[in-house]
């Protein structure tokens, strides 16, 4: 108790300092200080990405200090063009970033690519899941492609913003079915809930979200959810996979990390064993299960390999949708 | 202020209203085509706007011509130098935020407006400015946990 | 166990020391960041998330909803003392509180905000416990359609605002806009006047709007008219707390407030400023006598104050029972319980009871604890006024900026301030209302996002807003605001007031 009210006095003065305080008392120092960038405001899928990344790494004892900077904008664009050109040779910097960036790159048509930048590693992902409203007629994946047959446009997909990771699973999976991309009919909704509402409102046909997000109204019975985007069934959503459902598509939410551009080898080896490290460590981990995220993590060469994949295939599916020329 | 003046500020006001929407209206037809297929395109709302503000900017022109004198709003007496003083402050401070830091930027343009409300105490703003802009940067450093341009004073927070 | 004895279980959550002292903590932390212009709950609560790591879950949420609700008190002193509103619902508040202020009638401004704050907060959160299933129900039946009526409807509610000329209220709505069209258009993905900036194609930003058009446009236009106005603003001018009148003239605007607040806060699309225009609305005309709104009407801060701080109560009904986020900061207390293993939403009443319902007590101490320490501040508040120009302005401007910077770290949002605050003083100099054209960027783009999704569902067919009863009434309801008075006023044979309403969205 007492130790509590102490911690609960620090967080009222120095809010932030007393993170830094704990478990950094191992020997092994590697790394002084270092500074990640979220390019995305306090709060969202990256900056928590950060922050757990900072947690991880300080109280895993691989560096000393880290620090998070949060540099919003445009899909993270505005933040990798900031990284990409004040961090140049800098190993002390690190930035994190995924897939929604190189989808953002693309429709943004951004001066500064992800290839500016040093891969380090993929960290994390999250699958997505497909779902109808309880009330639904639609009972499975096979019912919904009826209704796709019968009357493509009749059904409105809702999911995040255009180019998004959502609308990208859309396209795909229209793609798959052999839809014309006109015959989609996807309708953004903008993030917090408002494409929730509409499906649990029933205002749209079917929607589309990372399945960690509506894994709880998928649960209490809300929801039913028609297909994961994953490769395994996932634990905390009961749904076929969409491969199983016939449907030759493979989707996931991926964030991963860089460093700047034009570090030496013997830089980009510290930051890849720190990260590496720190993502075996329990910290990491134990965040891992509270978010329900997948460990994905894939580091240096392998990285760089499937980015380049990851690129190729994305840039197709904006095309398909009409959202890059 | 004489009434004729009133009646150009009007006039000029709803000029400009005008010339937003003409503006709009160009700006967004020359944007391309989209290939997204949808039943309203992202062009039909800036066009509303468009036609509303010229027919509002055109009103106000009109309006202005034929304004009787007891209608119209009075233009309050002015300074100059303030306003230069704000805008002076207010520019320094976009110049001087990355490079010089919070601290610098900020009390420069605490002085500057200071000043523009005709302040002659120079030392007690200096003093103010720096106590102000120390307790914020530290509040917001420390206490929240965000990272303000430090400047020259890296080392010492 | 029914509601009434979870919400007793609740009360000996919420009354352990521990407890009262995070809420303690939540409410003036949330307090002071509603002040600072900019500088929000959401920020904070998110910048505080990783601190409260290793926490205990219920005291680190009870925490954040006293920030929460903290913001929403705070937001409203500087919009009535230095005419700036510290968050986008209490621009309202500004319009009549400001003028009650110049008039050396701020304490009682301040004190209308705060009680009416805690009234609205209470029965809020009362509705909260007990109705919450009923608006769960209600806020789902709204789709695109009926948002889109929903907005027509508050966009009739600007005309309240409009100001003494009608075409320049007009001119200002469409300046705001105007600006709504900046950025990525959201359901094309096409860039709509970006000018090739990547820091517009998420748009201008609410805050940089405001505290440019009020801050730093107020700033420039006092700094301009200082050798002029040598009367230097009494703080307070006869009585420091509410008059007789007053309490007559503030309890019902709180109630109605209280009850259009609420509701729109549970809206998944709804916020806290559609409330606040619309209270603002319903007061004035109901008032006896609408010609004090625009020179300091006491009802005109009684009832959007009441309107905001009960849609923050409104917020959490989807946030608990559905996981449903409507707020940038209720999103950011979506994180909060993600962080500590937990999903809001059906289930976590039944698998942890004492954190929602001792969270849910948390509400009702918090707002009193509000109370107790905004009463006694409202006398302090008020000597702010009694700061010498020079450095009050300074001060203001010290702090808009730090505000705007903050929001994306980046100097492009200081320049805009700088030519939204140069755009707002010219405004100011030839007497147009700003209010609409802030009002103008925050319903602008919803509405227009919101017909869009509702045509692209109902593929084209635009008969959707008329066939939904919901959406219907609220086009209808619309419609008799907007001819009922002229249409009667005809009826009754009587002359056409001066400033008629023309026809503008």
């Amino acid at each position: 108790m007492k130790k509590v009210l102490a911690r609960t006095v620090a967080v009222a003065v120095f809010a932030c300092a007393t993170v830094g305080l704990s478990g950094v008392s191992m020997a092994e120092q590697k790394l002084e200080s270092l500074k990640i960038m979220a390019p995305a405001s306090p709060g969202g899928g990256w900056d928590q990405t950060a922050r757990s990344m900072q947690q991880a790494l300080q109280e895993g004892g691989l560096v000393k200090t880290v620090q998070v900077n949060n540099v919003p904008g445009a899909g993270g664009t505005i933040g990798l063009a900031q990284f990409a050109t004040q961090g140049k040779g800098d190993g002390k910097q690190m930035m994190v970033g995924g897939m929604v960036m190189i989808g953002a790159i693309k429709t943004n048509n951004a001066p500064v690519g992800i290839d500016s930048v040093t891969p380090i590693a993929r960290l994390t992902g999250e699958y997505e899941v497909l779902v109808v409203p309880a009330a639904s007629e639609i009972k499975t994946f096979d019912d919904l492609k009826k209704k796709l047959k019968e009357a493509p446009r009749a059904v409105a997909w809702a999911g995040g913003s255009a180019g998004g990771t959502d609308h990208i699973l859309v396209g795909l999976i229209g793609k798959e079915l052999g839809l014309k991309p006109s015959d989609v009919n996807y309708v953004p909704f903008s993030g917090g809930g408002e494409a929730l509402a509409a499906i649990l409102g029933g205002h749209v046909t079917v929607g589309v979200s990372g399945a960690g997000e509506w894994a709880s109204q998928i649960a209490s019975g809300q929801l039913r959810a028609l297909a994961v985007s994953s490769a395994e069934r996932l634990k905390d959503v009961s749904a076929p996979t969409l491969k199983e459902s016939g449907v030759n598509v493979e989707l996931a939410n991926w964030r991963g990390i860089f460093a700047a551009p034009g570090i030496s080898a013997k830089d980009k080896e510290t930051l890849i064993s720190a990260v590496e490290a720190a993502v075996k460590g329990p910290v990491w981990q134990d965040t891992l299960v509270k978010r329900g995220q997948t460990d994905l993590f894939q580091k240096g060469d392998a990285f760089t390999a499937f980015l380049k994949d990851d690129q190729a295939r994305i840039e197709t599916v904006l095309k398909d949708i009409g959202l890059v020329k | 202020m004489p009434q004729a003046q009133v009646r150009r500020w009007e006039a000029s006001f709803g000029v400009k209203v005008l010339s937003i929407g003409g503006a709009i209206a160009i700006g967004i037809s020359s944007l391309p085509e989209t290939a997204v297929v949808q039943a309203v395109g992202p062009k039909v709302f800036p066009l509303l706007i468009a036609a509303a503000m010229m027919a509002v900017g055109l009103a106000i022109v009109i309006r202005s011509m034929v304004m009787k004198n007891a209608d119209a709003a009075e233009i309050p007496a002015m300074d100059v130098p303030p306003f230069l003083m704000v805008s002076g402050g207010l520019l320094a401070q976009i110049v001087l935020m990355e490079h010089a830091g919070f601290i610098i930027a900020s009390t420069i343009l605490f002085l500057a407006t200071a000043r523009a409300f005709g302040s002659r105490s120079l030392r007690r703003d200096i003093i103010v400015a720096l106590v102000l802009s120390v307790a914020a940067y530290a509040g917001f450093t420390a206490g929240l946990g965000l990272t303000l341009p430090a400047g020259p004073f890296t080392d010492v927070f | 166990m029914d509601t009434f004895s979870s919400l007793m279980h609740g009360f000996s959550v919420a009354l352990t020391p521990l407890n009262l002292l995070w809420s303690l903590i939540g409410v003036t932390l949330g307090t002071a960041v509603g002040v600072l212009p900019g500088i929000g709950p959401a920020l904070t609560v998110a910048l505080l998330l990783p601190v409260t790591f290793n926490l205990d879950p219920t005291g680190s949420m009870i925490m954040f909803a006293g920030i929460y609700y903290g913001g929403m008190y705070g937001g409203s002193t500087t919009s009535i003392l230095i005419n700036t509103p510290g968050e986008s619902a209490t621009i309202v508040t500004a319009l009549e509180g400001n003028k009650m202020a110049r008039a050396g009638r701020g304490a009682a401004a301040l004190a209308t905000a705060a009680v009416g704050s805690f009234v609205a907060g209470t029965v809020g959160t009362v509705a909260l416990t007990f109705l919450a299933p009923t608006m769960v129900k209600v806020a789902l039946s709204f789709g695109p359609a009926e948002y889109f009526a929903l907005m027509v409807l508050a966009f009739v509610a600007v005309t309240a605002v409009l100001g003494q000329s009608v075409l320049k209220g007009a001119a200002a709505l469409g300046v705001g806009l105007a600006l709504g069209l900046i950025g990525i258009d959201m359901q094309s993905g096409q860039a709509r006047f970006t000018f090739g900036v990547p820091e517009l194609l998420d748009g201008i930003d609410v805050v940089v709007v405001a505290v440019g058009l009020f801050a730093v446009g107020e700033t420039m236009f006092m700094a301009v008219r200082h050798r002029f106005e040598t009367e230097q603003m009494e703080a307070i001018k006869g009585s420091l707390w509410m008059s007789r009148e007053d309490w007559k003239r503030s309890w019902k605007p709180w109630f109605r407030g209280s009850a259009i607040g609420f509701p729109l806060g549970a809206l998944p699309a709804g916020g806290a400023e559609i409330g606040t225009f619309l209270s603002y609305l319903t007061e004035k005309k109901l008032s006896k006598k609408p010609e004090e709104f625009g020179n300091g009407a006491i009802e005109g801060v009684a009832g959007p104050e009441a309107a905001n701080n009960a849609s923050a109560a409104g917020t959490l009904v989807p946030l608990l029972s559905l996981g449903l986020p409507t707020t940038a900061t209720a999103a950011i207390l979506i994180a909060a319980f993600q962080q500590f293993g937990l999903n809001p939403g059906p289930q976590l009443f039944a698998t942890q009871p004492d954190l929602v319902w001792g969270l849910i007590a948390s509400l009702y101490i918090g707002n009193f604890m509000l109370l107790v320490l905004n009463l006694p501040l409202v006398g302090m508040w008020v000597r702010l006024l009694v700061i010498p120009k020079p450095l009050l302005y300074a001060g203001i401007m010290v702090f808009a900026t730090l505000g705007t910077y903050t929001l994306n770290n980046s100097v492009v949002d200081l320049v805009l301030l700088y030519g939204i605050g140069v755009l707002g003083f010219f405004l100011r100099v030839i007497d147009v209302p700003l209010a609409p054209a802030v009002i103008g960027l925050i319903l602008g783009p919803m509405a227009e996002q919101q017909f869009r999704r509702a045509l692209s569902i109902s593929q084209g067919d635009g008969s959707v807003f008329f066939t939904h009863p919901l959406s219907l009434c609220l086009l209808l309801l619309a419609a008799a605001l907007l001819i009922g008075p002229p249409l009667w006023r005809l009826i009754r044979g009587r002359p056409e007031p001066k400033h008629a309403f023309h026809g503008e969205d």
